[in-house]
């Protein structure tokens, strides 16, 4: 910190004056702290999945497995708007069946990850939840040090999905200074 | 297991670094530096000059001469970078390579069997834009990409 407080006083020296911690807020932009240069250490890792995850990245895991006390929470979420659409078009019990595939098939896909973890001594804990994929991300990622988020996640077409849209959006999100990583 | 570094000269990547260093020591993997130069950058700069100094007629010259930083400043970063690695013993050697950077790192990731790219979460730009790059490799490459941030 003090190191770069120095370079920033030095460089605007002339500039700002007393000015200086307006110009060192306004620029943090473009400049790290120490603090904040050096890399955290990655004890909770969230991976979130959905129906659009349609296999196991071993390679994940194995990556994963570079952290060696970390944690791996998996959330399996099912998108709670359009259970709710379903409910609301067809019958109740439609929108229940709707659900109960999902989670069967979210089951599976966290009993296959968790084998893949569990095969590499990475502890993992399993979350299944109704709600909004994007949203409660959003919510829980800040208690976590990295997020390892599936290429497909979210993307909702399986079959041909190049990027999580979510992806994209949650880039935008996460612009503040939070202090985890993503593996895509 | 092979690590693609990429480094455009931000502290984001440097931190970047860092994170693919721990992996490499891990892993005992091999790491890749890499960072593309842009012609386009540095007509950009040289013309952003010299409509603010009004003296444009010397604008092949500003030109060269913002080049020839650009290709000193990657090159003094690449080699401290190098350094630094080589001293924690993690197999590391640099490519320095001219083109478009999407398309040039698309390339290389494509290329030579790469476990994992690690990149800054940002570029050169302000965060709250986020690193440019991400969206166009992120759709192309099917290798795991790990941003620091």
């Amino acid at each position: 910190m003090r190191y770069y407080e120095g370079l920033i006083k030095r460089k605007f020296k002339d500039v700002v004056g007393s000015k200086y911690e307006a110009i060192q807020k306004e620029y943090s932009e473009y400049i790290l702290t120490e603090e904040e240069m050096r890399p955290h250490e990655i004890k909770k890792i969230l991976l979130p999945l959905d129906f659009s995850v349609t296999e196991v990245s071993e390679s994940l895991c194995e990556l994963l497995s570079t952290y060696e006390n970390a944690t791996v929470t998996l959330v399996f979420i099912t998108d709670a708007q359009i259970s709710e659409i379903i409910m609301a078009s067809l019958d109740e019990e439609a929108g229940e069946e709707f659900i109960q595939k999902k989670e069967d098939y979210g089951t599976r896909l966290l009993d296959d990850y968790e084998h893949c973890l569990a095969s590499r001594n990475i502890p993992c804990m399993r979350r299944m939840l109704l709600g909004n994929k994007q949203q409660d991300i959003l919510k829980i990622a800040s208690d976590f040090d990295m997020v390892a988020l599936p290429k497909c996640y979210a993307s909702n077409h399986p079959d041909s999905c190049a990027v999580s849209g979510d992806a994209s959006c949650w880039r935008n999100h996460w612009h503040n200074r939070q202090s985890y990583s993503d593996v895509i | 297991m092979k690590i693609l570094v990429l480094l455009d000269g931000s502290m984001w990547s440097h931190k970047g670094a860092l994170y693919a260093l721990r992996i490499a020591r891990e892993k005992k993997a091999e790491v890749v530096l890499f960072s593309v130069l842009d012609k386009r950058d540095s007509k950009s700069m040289a013309f952003n000059f010299c409509t603010q100094s009004n003296m444009c007629s010397r604008i092949e010259n500003y030109e060269s001469q913002i080049w020839r930083d650009m290709r000193k400043n990657i090159n003094d970063e690449m080699a401290q970078v190098l350094l630094f690695f080589n001293r924690e013993k993690i197999s590391t050697t640099s490519k320095i390579v001219e083109g478009s950077a999407s398309e040039e790192i698309i390339r290389e990731a494509e290329s030579d069997g790469y476990g994992l790219i690690v990149m800054g979460a940002y570029g050169r730009n302000p965060r709250s834009s986020g690193n440019s790059l991400f969206p166009k490799l992120i759709s192309k490459l099917q290798v795991p990409v790990f941003m620091a941030r």
